[in-house]
């Protein structure tokens, strides 16, 4: 699927502008990038759960949505669209319903991770055709920064600050995405903001595909990061040039990397950019960096080799 | 690493979070289980900067209902374990505390009020007043104390562990979004320098020795096989909690003595009610103010008396009638028409609101939604 960005550019956007993300968000550009990959003629019913994506797009009395948008509690998008796709299929069994819709989910790590799991795997293991994308900015933004299942070891957050007694969050992430294709679902694709034809593609192929999917995008947050608000598709890219976030597919349950990253950089690289691992730097947290090193280096050899990139 | 409190008494200038926080550390809690809610979360970030100076543990869990879960768990292993939050994670809680009423767990979680229902707003309301009195599938055996500023977070989070390690019951501590996010100043003590007394926390599980050998058997129930089997747990709990509910019950009237109206209201409302009976004594009219720091046990016997004699009542609440409901209840022999309300849910009342109010029920007007 051959794209150019100037066509993109010429799409109507559904998430439109005149939102109140922050400048250098990178939530508002994994939904743009995802939705560009709607097929013309087709409707989309999205859905969020309570998040800094929804607080920011749907400020009373406006709404930045073009779609139908349906704002969910915490812990049951994947529920609630569930229940919107189950109905949709019956409706157009019955002949009420006409026109081809799509059901997408925008869900931050917090309610995707952690609170909103339980509805998560629900909705995969039914099989709803729903896709179901996590805007992955690695802790709880909306509500302070604080920690999430998405977080990796060592970030600081607002709890698992550093200091005498602690050196950040004591535990690495947990792998959502490969646990999203242990549902074996026909789709599921971890991708970033900075690689706009990657999340684009993955998107269309999620969307094509004949029963639930999953997207895991990478959105990073200068508030939470700690870095200037110009860098974040800077940053993410650099995330996936130290491998401790590949780009990869899961399609039909064949394991595909979508960027094979040719000089391998150091993760040290990747945290000195930011604010929220300053303090591994410094010599009381000294083996830190190392223990991430192993954790993403043990990661990122598992996936060479579930991708057959190994000899 | 320091183990004690840093000051005897201290006057300070700090958030309703902040004040919570270190009231908890004062009381001896040992650990905090907690999920980011606003507007509760600056507790949980002024507790997991403060734990680790005082040997205190923080743990962050993937919901509320696993917090309420992991507080319990600690609690069984001997700690004096608590958890705070707001809203929808309050409707969450409601699954832990019921098995701590069931099966007679200590427990303290600081509720900060937020608008309802579901999402709402993160701000501010009353709205959670039958959640954190009856909010559970049972007969609601908890404590809730409903606070007015911030030297009563501190006071009454202190409180709240004493009375869940005392009598074995959860309890809750009723704040709001207001008491939470405003500053103001109070005075935080060391419970040791005014000679309070802290309730000892005893484990359940993990002790040296063999059960129903070495030493007694423990055995808390959450299940009931037949339906008789049941009602004989269930009517002896009442009993143990009507017991411990007139030795915890409390309120805090002004003014009610031949008081041609009383307003009645709880929590951070009762301010203005306070500062309106002021402003109406200034002009000549005599208004009274009465309000449970107890929601739940409620007041009634001190409400019965402290308004026998008054013609008329005005309930004010930032809630659609949660706190009448409990006044009507106690107060079920007076004439409907004595009662006049203000109902503003989710919304703060002033007290220019309610002398206004109370100048129109005097001529012959009636405040009612």
């Amino acid at each position: 699927m051959a794209v150019k960005l100037s066509e993109l550019t010429k799409q109507r956007e559904l998430l439109t502008g005149g939102h109140r993300l922050c400048a250098g968000c990178g939530a508002s550009v994994a939904v743009r990038q995802v939705l560009h990959a709607v097929p013309k003629d087709t409707s989309v019913v999205t859905c969020c759960p309570t998040g800094c994506l929804e607080v920011s797009t749907t400020i009373y009395p406006y709404n930045a949505w073009r779609t139908g948008f349906i704002h969910s509690a915490f812990e049951n998008a994947a529920s609630t669209m569930s229940g919107v796709e189950t109905a949709y299929r019956a409706l157009k069994k019955k002949g009420k319903v006409s026109g081809d819709f799509r059901f997408v989910v925008f869900g931050g790590d917090g309610g995707t991770y952690d609170i909103g799991f339980q509805a998560l795997s629900g909705m995969l293991e039914r099989g709803h055709r729903v896709l179901y994308v996590c805007y992955n900015n690695e802790a709880y933004m909306n509500t302070g920064i604080q920690r999430s299942g998405a977080t990796q070891l060592g970030t600081w957050t607002t709890t698992s600050p550093y200091g005498e007694q602690s050196f950040g969050k004591g535990q690495n992430r947990k792998d959502l995405t490969a646990i999203a294709a242990a549902h074996n679902i026909p789709y599921v694709g971890q991708a970033a903001v900075h690689n706009w034809r990657d999340t684009f593609t993955k998107a269309g192929k999620a969307l094509q595909a004949e029963g639930a999917a999953f997207l895991n995008i990478l959105a990073p947050c200068h508030r939470g990061w700690r870095y200037p608000m110009e860098k974040t598709i800077e940053i993410s890219k650099m995330a996936t040039e130290v491998c401790i976030w590949p780009l990869y597919e899961v399609e039909n349950g064949k394991w595909r990397l979508t960027y094979r990253v040719r000089n391998k950089k150091p993760v040290r690289d990747y945290l000195k950019m930011q604010g929220r691992f300053a303090h591994l730097f410094r010599p009381e947290n000294e083996g830190v960096i190392e223990q991430l090193q192993e954790f993403t280096d043990r990661q990122w050899e598992s996936l060479l080799e579930r991708c057959g990139e190994k000899a | 690493m320091q183990r004690t409190l840093p000051f005897s008494e201290n006057r300070v200038f700090v958030t309703g979070n902040e004040a919570v926080a270190w009231a908890a550390l004062a009381a001896g809690a040992d650990i905090m289980f907690g999920y980011p809610i606003t507007p509760q979360n600056e507790i949980m970030h002024y507790w997991t900067r403060l734990a680790p100076a005082y040997g205190k543990k923080f743990l962050q869990t993937e919901d509320e209902l696993s917090a309420g879960f992991t507080t319990i768990g600690g609690v069984l292993a001997g700690r004096k374990a608590f958890s705070a939050t707001a809203g929808p994670g309050t409707v969450l809680f409601q699954e832990p505390v019921t098995m701590a009423e069931m099966m007679r767990i200590p427990m303290v979680v600081i509720i900060q009020q937020r608008g309802g229902p579901s999402t709402a707003t993160v701000i501010y309301s009353q709205q959670e007043v039958n959640l954190a009195a009856f909010g559970g599938n049972g007969e609601g055996w908890r404590v809730v104390y409903s606070t007015a500023n911030h030297q009563e977070l501190y006071d009454y989070t202190i409180k709240a562990f004493n009375v869940a390690w005392t009598y074995r019951f959860p309890v809750f501590v009723l704040g709001d979004g207001y008491q939470a996010k405003m500053r103001e100043s109070l005075v935080m003590y060391d419970p040791a320098s005014r000679g309070m007394e802290l309730a000892p926390a005893e484990a359940v599980v993990g002790k040296p020795g063999r059960p129903g050998s070495s030493r007694p058997a423990v055995h808390l129930r959450n299940a009931f096989s037949v339906e008789e089997e049941l009602y004989e747990s269930i009517m002896p709990g009442e009993e143990e909690f009507r017991s411990m509910a007139r030795r915890v019950v409390e309120h805090d009237e002004e003014g009610t003595r031949g008081a041609e109206l009383v307003i009645i209201s709880h929590g951070v409302v009762s301010r203005a009610a306070v500062a309106a009976i002021k402003r109406l004594k200034e002009k000549g009219i005599k208004a009274g103010y009465f309000r449970p720091v107890t929601i739940r046990p409620f007041p009634e016997e001190a409400l019965q008396r402290a308004v026998a004699l008054c013609p008329r009542l005005l309930v004010v609440e930032s809630a659609l009638g949660q706190l009448a409901r409990l006044v009507k209840e106690a107060l079920f022999n007076r004439p409907v028409e004595s009662f006049d309300t203000i109902f503003r849910p989710g919304v703060g009342i002033t007290a220019e609101e309610l002398v206004e109010a109370v100048i129109k029920i005097r001529q012959g007007g009636t405040t009612c939604v």
